[in-house]
């Protein structure tokens, strides 16, 4: 009975998974292997170290992704306030001394001898069950400010300790993910007028200081200011942030050999590539270190990808991402409970939100904020939270009816 | 709880944003990837597409035993770039580590030998691209290279350059010609063989980084060099050496303002040894002008007696007299055309191999008259000298080589003919007169000279040849065989030029002693004086030409000056070749007065 019970799960399983998922991610796989390869690739027959750590990462995750698409999301989301106390933990640790500093910034928890890992991607994670659960439960009464603040604080506080490490594009991430899902949850319109005022304000704040840092930079250049002179950012951004900003708006007062060179580089390497590309690890501008290979491998993938298999690969590639979120949405709209439709939008928008700004950055029309391509860049704990994540749609999608 | 509608409206909301989103970034990709392509394609190629050459070694020059005459060696040009040391120094010093600049110079000053002061003036310039050294041996600059990269020191770079070395320094100079700075040849083989020695630079187009390294990935497009190829010369450089050193030795006994030898095999036309002085050293860099000037194909000189050997053997030829036909030779004062010419000594009757013997001008005019002026002028242009003695096709053309000045026979005077016949109002470059000598010898064949036997390329196989090429008949097989009986006689005891005979060997020549045409007139200071010759008689193998211009000291004629150079290198040549001895020896041959000059053992 008990044996004919699990049969008939295991046949609805097999029928009802949705492949077209998993054939997404076994692509990316695949691309992410060829193009952390060609991006690391120095000559000889040596597989690069990249390349071996993102395949252990990715036997990882395939079996994170089993495992979760088979357990049901409800009970995974009672428990994720566990991860979330866990997480918070991980970034107080990585911001004392247990951290660890790589390219100036804190980001990275090292367990010596195992791996490297960055707990603000799981952050991203913990912050969407957790606000999904607390959503969920409260649907229907989200118009009471002191909920509302309560799940802000749930957002805010990782938020602003990803934020010291620094690592603006991640903060961002957990930050646009609560009003993401505050907006699904249902909440009046009202408050997002007052939102979009906010938001509104805030962006003729920032254009007013770019402005403002743009004038500073001018006067910089022409002599007219004492040495050492600092430019004062009551908005409290950093001189690099301002730099990545303006590097969009004014590129003629910026740097071409420093501030300027990886937004140009990106350009040229994509540009470059054309309709069909160079052609696999025939990319100039990757290979030829001007795209520097620090950030080759993970922030800007998409750069090396575009040059190497030009305007075609990239319809692939993007192709391979509609299926997720046009997948994820579909998922969205199908699921079985509140809980089960925020965590698949939530998902959705998590995937969406990376690839937009990282391709966005590399095509220049984003500031670059170290934001990683899901599952093409290398590193490997969001290599981990990808599959995790997708992990959580695929449940959402099996357990849509009540067994 | 069941999502409501507002929750899919929312879904909705947000999956469309989403699709905005994708299409913002197919749009930004098609602009990108399509639209503005061709500009940032182009950035990338002028960003690190790089042709570089991959340098031909130029081919050596070889004589005909192949022995290495000229030759090139991979050398290296080393170039600083004191911006690179400069940026360095700055990074150091904001790292405050000590600077490094005075580290280079002192390092560089050791390795090139060069002044460290001079160093540091190179490294306070503004430019990328500044030359240390030219010509560093490769062995040097890798050393310098690695010391530099032991000392982390950056800057310094080594470009490829190649330089000529001529093993035997001065030796058939003017032969081999010489490379000026640029990497041409200037003057004789280096000039006219240009083209085969300098071979086809190579080239491969390269991809390099950021910091201008080549991406070794990327290396496609190859195109190797192909290196020179050798040229392989008619020369002998033992027998080049024997000429060139009793050359030496008879310019520091009679000081000429210029001296000429030159050594060919009379059958082929093959120039064996070529030398004039003064001459000059081609690996030096710099070179008296007036010593660049090979003086055997340049010069033209009235060849004096030497050319009555056209006159007389012309007019065998024409039958118009025999050798045994006496000349009545107006005992040394013959007046014809209102002019006087004059014996050396005067003399009564003469055969016309007499004439030869003791070089009567007044029996050779008057042979010449027998013949009368369109003959003797249409013979000059026979033998040539009114040509390039090496022809003017292009490619055989020899550097420098120039026309001989015979004059129209309409522009003759009466007197023309009488001088003419003597070697005066004529005048032909050396190489022009050994020629005509050799014409004789070999049996009336008037050859082409050749000084380049094959060029081969660099995997050894032949791509050119040179044959023998005979230009004309100019006399009979009679002819010639009666004018060499007449010229052994000029070796004879009797003959004027005694000291030419070589002991064992029937050497047939003829001297020849022009006055010079001092401001217009022909005076009895300075002369030129020259003997041709040519043996074993009967079977010529060698022509020697020697001719000194304005020798110092009491008896300047060419028996007295040139023909003792002859004998010397006759000699040593003779041995050299192992020639048989055709007679015993003639008891009539005064070799033992002439001291042979020091055989530095050279002889093989």
């Amino acid at each position: 009975m008990n044996q004919n019970k699990l049969q008939v799960f295991a046949r609805e399983l097999v029928s009802d998974f949705r492949w077209s998922h998993l054939f997404a991610i076994f692509g990316l796989m695949v691309l992410s292997t060829l193009f952390i390869y060609s991006a690391t690739y120095k000559g000889g027959t040596r597989i690069p170290e990249a390349v071996s750590k993102q395949w252990l990462w990715f036997s990882v995750g395939l079996a994170g992704y089993v495992m979760v698409s088979m357990i049901d999301y409800h009970w995974l989301c009672r428990k994720s306030w566990l991860a979330y106390a866990g997480v918070l933990l991980l970034l107080v640790a990585v911001l004392s001394r247990f951290g660890t500093e790589k390219y100036g910034a804190k980001r990275w928890l090292d367990i010596p001898h195992v791996a490297s890992i960055q707990p603000s991607e799981f952050a991203k994670l913990s912050v969407l069950m957790l606000l999904c659960y607390y959503f969920s439960r409260c649907m229907g009464v989200l118009n009471d400010w002191r909920r509302i603040g309560f799940a802000m604080a749930l957002a805010f506080v990782p938020a602003a300790l990803i934020h010291k490490e620094p690592d603006l594009g991640t903060a961002l991430v957990v930050v646009a993910m609560f009003f993401v899902l505050l907006f699904l949850s249902g909440a009046t319109m009202r408050l997002f007028a007052w939102l979009g005022l906010l938001a509104v304000i805030g962006a003729g704040l920032l254009a007013y200081e770019t402005n403002a840092y743009k004038e500073f930079r001018i006067q910089q250049a022409d002599g007219t200011l004492e040495a050492g002179a600092k430019f004062k950012s009551w908005l409290h951004m950093k001189p690099f942030q301002m730099n990545r900003i303006l590097v969009l708006v004014a590129p003629e007062v910026m740097d071409p050999l420093g501030e300027r060179w990886n937004h140009d580089q990106s350009l040229i390497a994509i540009g470059s590539g054309g309709l069909s590309g160079k052609g696999w690890r025939k990319g100039e501008v990757t290979h030829g270190g001007y795209l520097p290979s620090t950030v080759a491998l993970n922030d800007f993938i998409f750069a090396v990808y575009a040059e190497e298999t030009g305007f075609w690969g990239c319809t692939v590639l993007v192709l391979l991402y509609s299926i997720i979120l046009l997948g994820g949405v579909k998922i969205a709209m199908k699921a079985r409970d509140q809980l089960g439709m925020l965590l698949a939008a939530g998902v959705t928008f998590l995937i969406f939100f990376h690839v937009f700004v990282n391709i966005g950055m590399a095509l220049g029309i984003l500031p670059i904020v170290g934001v990683p391509l899901p599952l093409m860049s290398s590193g490997g704990s969001f290599v981990l939270v990808c599959m995790i994540s997708l992990g959580l749609l695929q449940s959402v999608w099996l357990h849509r009816k009540p067994y | 709880m069941i999502p409501t509608k507002t929750h899919r409206i929312r879904i909705t909301i947000l999956a469309s944003l989403l699709l905005l989103g994708l299409v913002a970034l197919g749009f930004r990709l098609y602009t990108l990837q399509v639209v503005r392509h061709a500009a940032l394609a182009s950035t990338v190629n002028k960003m690190h597409g790089r042709v570089e050459k991959l340098p031909a070694l130029r081919g050596p020059i070889l004589d005909c035993n192949e022995n290495v005459m000229a030759r090139s060696v991979v050398v290296r040009t080393v170039v600083l770039d004191p911006q690179t040391v400069r940026e360095d120094d700055a990074r150091r010093a904001k790292a405050g580590q000590p600077l490094r600049a005075a580290d280079m110079a002192r390092i560089l000053g050791d390795e090139l030998a060069m002044p460290v002061e001079e160093i540091r003036q190179k490294l306070d310039l503004t430019t990328r691209y500044v030359i240390l050294k030219h010509k560093v041996p490769e062995e040097t600059a890798r050393e310098l290279l690695e010391t530099l990269k032991r000392e982390h020191l950056r800057g310094v770079k080594c470009d490829d350059d190649q330089m000529r070395v001529y093993p035997n320094g001065a030796l058939m100079s003017h032969v081999l010609g010489y490379m000026n700075s640029d990497q041409s040849g200037m003057d004789g083989v280096e000039k006219l063989m240009h083209v085969d020695l300098k071979g086809q630079d190579g080239w491969r187009r390269i991809e390099c980084d950021r910091l201008g390294k080549e991406i070794v990935v990327f290396r496609n497009e190859d195109f190797p060099a192909r290196n020179g190829c050798s040229v392989v010369l008619t020369l002998d450089q033992a027998i080049q050496s024997i000429a060139e050193q009793e050359l030496d030795v008879a310019v520091q006994k009679y000081m000429p303002e210029d001296a000429v030898v030159i050594v060919m095999r009379p059958a082929t036309g093959e120039v064996l040894a070529m030398a004039s002085r003064p001459t000059f050293d081609p690996n030096a860099g710099e070179k008296a002008i007036d010593s660049l000037r090979n003086r055997a194909v340049s010069d033209l000189n009235e060849p004096g007696s030497t050319f009555k050997i056209v006159t007389i053997a012309t007019a065998l030829d024409n039958r118009i007299v025999t050798l045994n036909d006496t000349i009545w030779c107006e005992n040394g004062k013959f007046l014809y055309g209102g002019r006087y010419l004059t014996d050396h000594e005067p003399f009564g009757s003469l055969t016309v191999a007499q004439v030869l013997e003791k070089s009567s001008n007044v029996g050779a005019a008057k042979v010449a008259l027998m013949m009368g002026n369109a003959k003797m002028h249409r013979a000059m242009l026979n033998f040539g000298f009114d040509e390039r003695a090496f022809g003017d096709q292009p490619g055989e053309r020899w550097p420098g080589d120039v026309r001989g000045i015979v004059h129209l026979l309409k522009s003759w005077v009466p007197v023309s003919i009488t001088r003419v016949a003597m070697g005066h109002e004529v005048a032909v470059t050396p190489i022009a007169m050994a020629n005509a000598m050799c014409a004789l010898a070999n049996g009336g064949n008037l050859m082409r000279p050749m000084m380049i036997k094959r060029v081969v390329d660099q995997n050894g196989s032949v791509i050119r040849e040179f044959f023998p090429k005979v230009r004309r008949r100019v006399v009979d097989q009679q002819a010639a065989h009666e004018i060499t009986e007449a010229l052994e006689m000029v070796v004879s005891k009797d003959g004027t030029a005694a000291k030419a005979a070589i002991s064992g060997l029937r050497v047939a020549g003829k001297t020849g002693t022009a006055q010079k045409l001092v401001n217009g007139q022909y005076g009895h200071d300075e002369y030129v004086s020259s003997f041709i010759g040519y043996f074993p008689a009967d079977a010529p193998e060698l022509c020697i030409y020697v001719m000194f211009d304005n020798p110092k000291g009491k008896d300047r004629y060419g028996g007295a000056v040139a023909a003792p150079v002859f004998h010397n290198i006759g000699v040593r040549v003779a041995s050299y070749m192992n020639l048989k001895l055709s007679r015993p020896e003639p008891s009539r041959v005064s070799a033992s007065i002439i001291p042979a000059s020091n055989h530095p053992g050279v002889m093989r």
